[in-house]
């Protein structure tokens, strides 16, 4: 007995040497800027941008795992792909010495919750009253907890709607599905250099980060960069095969004049401001509630919003009022409304787009459908269930836009 | 006949005690005091062979300390109290809180999370006693004045003396078996080979924890003053264990409630 | 909306238009005032052809069918409200209404002055005055 443990003690030992042998030391423990032990950096060679560098961030406080141990399967423990992701962003993204208070404003925001699309469709398909008002349910983050909550509608917005949040796991689905949100980086990704092995992050968000949601239903992505979905597909072009280009997930889409502002070089987050894309800390129903930014915030105002806020943007230079793009510091001068046209009394009800916008894609007899006999992915669940939906339309225009009355503003109306 | 203490216990303890000491001179040449975080991560992933000894450091202290439980529930039940005079029964059981506090200041010498939470935990109980409570955190402690320093010196003296002392008058140093240390040292092997000891990461903490011994009183700080969690109350299976010989039915049935009740929290403690 | 049952025919229907309001981002220069204030389109009227009638009665013909059995709607796709001040669809808002026939006729009749007063560049668009009355167009 006393001779068999020897023997299993030798036999340890013999494993022991082998295993150190094997091990794959650092030549000394990397240490940040901050004092902070990452013994990831004596293998990892990726490089972030500046604002998060390597030698100042390293990489534990971001993407977790075990930044003391240099075996792999000890140092991996509890790693984190995406630390944007917003299950896990209060303590990556949101922890105290970083962005603290950024996870519990987007949370809440539009963007984050979807309560305006919830709420809308849940109401215009008979299951809550018609009489809007704020509720909590409403919100993509009990979806995802309460896999109990059910119905028609939400069963369509699993399916149709559920890729376009910022709950949405980076990376999970398949095709362009995969590029779609998760959560901070969402938008603010934007690929590295090659050499960098590593994404960038950026406040400068570039259009396509947005237009990666925002082309559908109203597709004000798409028109405000001169592209219109159209139906059908692009007529033989191009060497006898379809011309136009199509977007990745397979719509066909024609080029129209882009907007003006597009034209000079502004991009979405040029005019919303961050309390409108990331939250302002309150919790809305509608994004009309959340949207601050007007026309007249730059033209003819002094770029101050109608809650009061500033718009970056704005800036005085001389005793003139100019613009200054975010991605390209463009200097742009910023003209007041007409006098005369725009502040006539006649026209005193009449918002600014009610002129100002020559077309909008309007998509008439939106029809749905539900087959029971086939099965769709839930985007939110990530599950393949029973019932799949499909959309048809009667037709679809570029159209001159149909005006209407809200409140007492002349808005454009659209069907959907 | 009559119970005795049984030996394969008693010298397990006298083996991996001494086997902790002697991984413990090999690591603590690369070891520096007064970067104890970089160095601790140095030994396990830069230094040869320093990882092995680390791990092998710990699990030795680990039987030490587990030994020392069972051997001194086995004396109490053997009532070995009878066969010695109450000053030396008090000399013997007050190595019991002091092997816990050179096991105790092995952690805080670590530098991780454990060890930092572990330090600032002791430094504050201790200073709720009255008057003894500074100078016994300037002996042992004063982590937030000077670091690991002091835990370090009292980590590395306490064991030696606790170790030769117990050695000539306790038991025979000469007599310890390579048998012996050669059974736990393979024993400690197949563990650093099988689980890693932890070394915790400053990141993503949303609750701090010490050594795992010592999640029973920060579980109690929870519902008791400091004073009353961390003073009175570890203090009362000493107390029971010092004067075990004079009423030794109810010191027996007190530790035995003491350790349940102590079991309980450490549980809850270790699920948080 | 269309529920199919497991044997592939219709178990259950509903239909509901509901028009909602928007910023296309599409911003441009201005459209022209006839753009608007001769447009049926523009006016929630849908597709179709306005002819004026004299005396401030106005006619539209849709361009669309008036009834689609295949929609099951009894309007025009395309319309929002009729001359009569019918509203054909819900709206996403509450404060959210087509232009109401008073309205309509407001719009238009600037429209039957635009061929001789084409803009804000005329006095009598500058200073317009809805209860004068056009010495040369005979309302």
């Amino acid at each position: 007995m006393k001779r068999l443990v020897l023997l299993f003690g030798i036999g340890l030992l013999l494993v022991a040497l082998v295993k150190e042998g094997l091990r794959k030391r650092a030549s000394q423990v990397p240490v940040t800027t901050s004092g902070q032990v990452e013994m990831c950096l004596s293998c990892h060679q990726e490089r972030p941008e500046k604002v998060h560098s390597r030698e100042v961030i390293g990489c534990s406080p971001c993407h977790g795992g075990d930044p003391l141990r240099i075996d792999k399967h000890l140092a991996h423990r509890g790693l984190i792909k995406n630390p944007a992701d917003l299950r896990v962003v209060d303590y990556t993204c949101g922890a105290p010495s970083c962005h603290p208070e950024m996870p519990e404003r987007v949370k809440k925001s539009l963007m984050a919750t979807n309560r305006g699309i919830i709420n809308t469709l849940r109401r215009y398909w008979g299951e809550i009253p018609e009489n809007p008002r704020f509720r909590e349910e409403d919100d993509v983050a009990v979806l995802l907890n309460e896999k109990s909550v059910s119905s028609l509608a939400l069963d369509y917005f699993r399916k149709l709607c559920g890729s376009c949040h910022l709950w949405f796991e980076k990376g999970k689905f398949p095709d362009f599905l995969g590029e779609k949100g998760g959560g901070c980086v969402a938008c603010h990704l934007v690929p590295g250099p090659k050499e960098a092995k590593h994404p960038r992050l950026t406040r400068k968000i570039p259009i396509q980060n947005c237009v990666r949601c925002h082309n559908r239903s109203g597709r004000i992505g798409l028109t405000y960069q001169g592209l219109y979905e159209d139906e059908g597909y692009g007529t033989p072009y191009i060497e006898g095969d379809f011309g136009e280009p199509f977007l990745v997930d397979g719509r066909f889409v024609r080029e129209i004049p882009a907007d003006v502002h597009f034209k000079a070089g502004l991009v979405c987050i040029d005019c919303h401001l961050a309390e409108e894309t990331m939250g302002d800390g309150k919790a809305y129903t509608h994004f009309e509630e959340s949207v601050e930014i007007e026309c007249v915030t730059c033209h003819g105002g002094d770029g101050t919003t109608r809650k009061g806020r500033k718009v970056s943007g704005v800036k005085k230079q001389g005793n003139q009022l100019v613009f200054i793009t975010k991605i390209d510091a463009k200097v742009l001068p910023l003209k007041a409304p007409d006098a005369l046209k725009c502040r006539h009394k006649v026209h005193r009800r009449l918002s600014c787009q009610a002129c100002h916008a020559s077309r909008v894609p309007q998509c008439f007899g939106c029809h749905v459908r539900r087959d029971p006999r086939q099965t769709q992915l839930d985007k939110i669940s990530g599950q393949e269930t029973p019932g799949a939906w499909e959309e048809f339309r009667s037709y679809q225009r570029l159209e001159e836009p149909t005006l209407g009355l809200k409140g007492d503003k002349i808005v454009i109306l659209v069907p959907g | 006949m009559k119970f005795q203490p049984r030996s394969w216990v008693s010298w397990g303890l006298a083996a991996s005690f001494l086997l902790t000491i002697l991984t413990g001179l090999v690591i603590s040449y690369p070891f520096r005091e007064e970067m104890p975080l970089l160095s601790t991560v140095g030994i396990e992933g830069v230094i040869p062979f320093g990882a092995l000894f680390r791990y092998l450091h710990y699990y030795a202290a680990q039987f030490t300390f587990l030994f020392l439980f069972w051997h001194t529930t086995e004396a109490l039940w053997a009532r070995s109290y009878q066969r010695r005079h109450f000053f030396h029964w008090f000399l013997l059981t007050s190595t019991y809180p002091l092997t816990i506090l050179a096991l105790f200041t092995g952690y805080i010498v670590r530098g991780d999370e454990t060890g930092l939470s572990a330090g600032r935990i002791a430094e504050n109980l201790i200073l709720t006693l009255p008057f003894f409570g500074k100078i016994l955190n300037r002996l042992f402690f004063a982590v937030s004045e000077e670091g690991i320093h002091r835990a370090y010196i009292t980590h590395i003296f306490l064991s030696f003396v606790l170790f030769f002392l117990l050695g000539i008058w306790h038991f025979r140093l000469r007599k310890i078996k390579l048998e012996d240390l050669s059974l736990w040292a393979t024993g400690a092997l197949a563990l650093s080979l099988l689980w890693p000891p932890p070394l915790e990461a400053p990141h993503f903490q949303t609750s701090l924890k010490g050594p795992w011994f010592f999640l029973g009183i920060q579980e109690l700080l929870r519902y008791l003053p400091p004073f009353g969690a961390g003073i009175i109350f570890p203090l009362i299976p000493i107390i029971l264990l010092v004067f075990f010989p004079r009423a030794p039915k109810r010191a027996g049935w007190g530790l035995l409630l003491w350790h349940l009740f102590y079991f309980a929290l450490l549980g809850r403690g270790l699920l948080r | 909306m269309s529920i199919l049952s497991r044997e592939g025919e219709l178990k259950k229907k509903f239909q509901r238009l509901t028009w909602s309001f928007m910023d296309p981002h599409s911003t441009s220069k201005a459209r022209t005032c006839k753009d608007c204030h001769t447009s049926a389109k523009t006016l929630g009227l849908g597709y179709g052809i306005l002819s004026y009638q004299g005396d401030g009665r106005w006619l539209f013909r849709s361009a669309e069918k008036e009834k689609s059995s295949l929609l099951e709607i009894d309007f025009p796709l395309s319309a929002l409200t009729n001359l009569r001040g019918q509203r054909y669809v819900y709206l996403s808002r509450k404060d959210l209404r087509p232009f109401n026939p008073e309205e309509i006729k407001r719009i238009l009749r600037v429209g039957l002055c635009l061929d001789c007063h084409s803009d804000f560049s005329d006095p009598v668009m500058r200073n317009w005055n809805p209860q004068k009355i056009c010495p040369v167009f005979k309302e």
